[in-house]
């Protein structure tokens, strides 16, 4: 349609009222902009209580108005916010009241990085911010846990590699799988929803939630708030395996443990039984080693003071022994003591017989004494004339009367 | 005090016996009280061993159209490859 002009040839003047020239235009810019895309920089972000977002793009030397309706801008993954560089698609129209024009938009990305990247980085900041990532809040896992549920896809490697390695480690182990769409609509709401369920179950030690390798896109469900939110508010431990070793989701941050992969989770989660067996009849040897050891050293013990204690008899025996060993030394002592007076005693006889008077005698000598004394005479001043005198000779007597 | 306690988990039962048979080797015991040490630990043995044994042992998978009903999964080799999907 053509902007109507003044006619001159006629000098009629075609006269607009507002509104016709600002339909007018209105037509003109939706016609020419029905589809473009824009790059610029976000300001005055507002996301109104409706839902629906107003803000303005701007770059050096323009500003456009934007707008996103609530219905475009809950399907964003990432926040707008001031300052951030997008871009946009949309349709350039004019909200007619105010008399200005303005982009339609209907979708966005921040420029220079993936979408969900920057979401990934915006929510990963809001809930470190809260402390839903702090060691502190990470539970230990059971060590022999008699239950474990699984959050994962029925399908694929995932579930197989999980079982497989939970069952040939421990054979006896009980596992329930709860299936769930793990990527698409609606799947980070199953997950939430299979964490909560299977935490009523009482049975139920230790939870593993994950699925096998993947794009952004196709992991994304891990990243979503909801599951982040359900894994840390669950009361069983949970450890998460979300594909390949490279690959980090919110889950994985929030978790009480992180899997790089779903056969490594298996391994975390359960002991090998054999080992297990192995060490407790390691035990029992030992236990029964140890005894017997104990038992036997004590024995020798006993046999060792059995040996040093004498018994009553043989206590008797030896002071017997003792005694009559000291009687012979007694006897022994006695003999000789008894011939040693003996020889003293000749020695002394001998001695005494020399030196008695008798000997005298026998060499001629006479004792001269009074008549009844013993008192030898000994000067011719002790006698007086008539006195009767007795001489002992060596052999016989003799009365004698002094002259 | 024989029997271990129900409550006592698995991996605390191996510590004690651990701790037991030590002293037991350590070769200081007086001999009634190796005697009890050895009950004891042949009690905690068998404890242990039982609860290695006591789990079920068998897969299972939610069917979610049932509320409250799992279904035993037998094939478990083949588990993910089939058409297990609920």
């Amino acid at each position: 349609m053509t902007i109507a002009q003044p006619d001159t040839i006629t000098d009629i003047r075609k006269i607009y009222r507002v509104s016709e020239v600002t339909k007018d235009i209105r037509t003109l810019l939706e016609d020419n902009f029905a589809s473009i895309w824009i790059t610029g920089e976000v300001s005055n972000f507002k996301r109104a209580v409706s839902g629906h977002c107003y803000f303005t793009l701007k770059d050096e030397s323009s500003n456009l108005a934007a707008v996103m309706f609530r219905q475009q801008s809950q399907r964003l993954k990432f926040a707008i916010e001031d300052g951030m560089e997008i871009i946009v698609h949309g349709r350039i129209s004019v909200f007619e009241s105010r008399g200005q024009y303005q982009i339609i938009v209907d979708a966005a990305e921040p420029k220079g990085i993936g979408a969900l990247q920057l979401a990934f980085e915006q929510l990963k900041k809001k809930l470190a911010v809260e402390g839903l990532f702090d060691p502190a809040h990470k539970k230990l896992l059971p060590f022999l846990p008699q239950k474990i549920g699984l959050v994962t896809s029925s399908k694929g490697a995932a579930v197989h590699d999980m079982v497989t390695v939970l069952t040939r480690r421990f054979p006896n182990i009980h596992i329930l799988i709860y299936p769930v769409k793990v990527q698409g609509e609606g799947s980070a709401v199953e997950i939430a929803r299979a964490i909560v369920e299977l935490n009523t179950d009482p049975g139920i030690d230790l939870l593993i939630v994950g699925r096998g390798g993947g794009s952004l896109e196709d992991l994304w469900a891990f990243n979503e708030e909801v599951v982040v939110r359900a894994i840390f508010n669950s009361a069983l431990p949970i450890i998460s395996a979300v594909g390949h070793e490279t690959d980090f989701t919110l889950a994985d941050f929030v978790a009480d443990v992180r899997a790089p992969t779903p056969s490594v989770a298996a391994e975390l989660a359960v002991p090998v039984m054999d080992e297990l067996l192995q060490t407790i009849a390691a035990q029992r040897s030992g236990l029964h080693f140890a005894t017997r050891q104990r038992l036997q050293s004590l024995r020798e013990k006993i046999g060792f003071y059995k040996k040093s204690i004498k018994s009553p008899r043989q206590i008797l025996e030896d002071w017997v022994l003792r005694v009559d060993e000291q009687a012979d030394r007694l006897n022994l002592f006695a003999k000789r003591l008894f011939v040693e007076k003996k020889l003293a005693l000749k020695g002394l006889r001998k001695t005494l017989l020399a030196l008695s008077p008798f000997a005298l005698l026998q060499r001629g000598y006479s004792v001269v004494t009074r008549e009844g004394s013993l008192q030898p005479i000994r000067s011719v001043d002790e006698v007086k004339t008539g006195e009767n005198l007795s001489v002992r000779l060596h052999e016989g007597m003799l009365k004698v009367k002094v002259n | 005090m024989s029997k271990p306690a129900k409550t006592l988990k698995f991996e605390q039962a191996v510590e004690k016996l651990e701790k037991l048979v030590q002293k037991l080797e350590d070769g200081n015991m007086p001999l009634d009280e190796s005697l009890t040490a050895f009950e004891e630990g042949m009690e905690l043995t068998r404890f242990c061993e039982d609860k290695l044994n006591e789990a079920e042992g068998k897969v299972e998978m939610i069917l979610k159209q049932v509320k409250g009903k799992t279904k035993k999964i037998t094939d478990v080799a083949n588990i993910g490859h089939g058409d297990d999907d609920l």
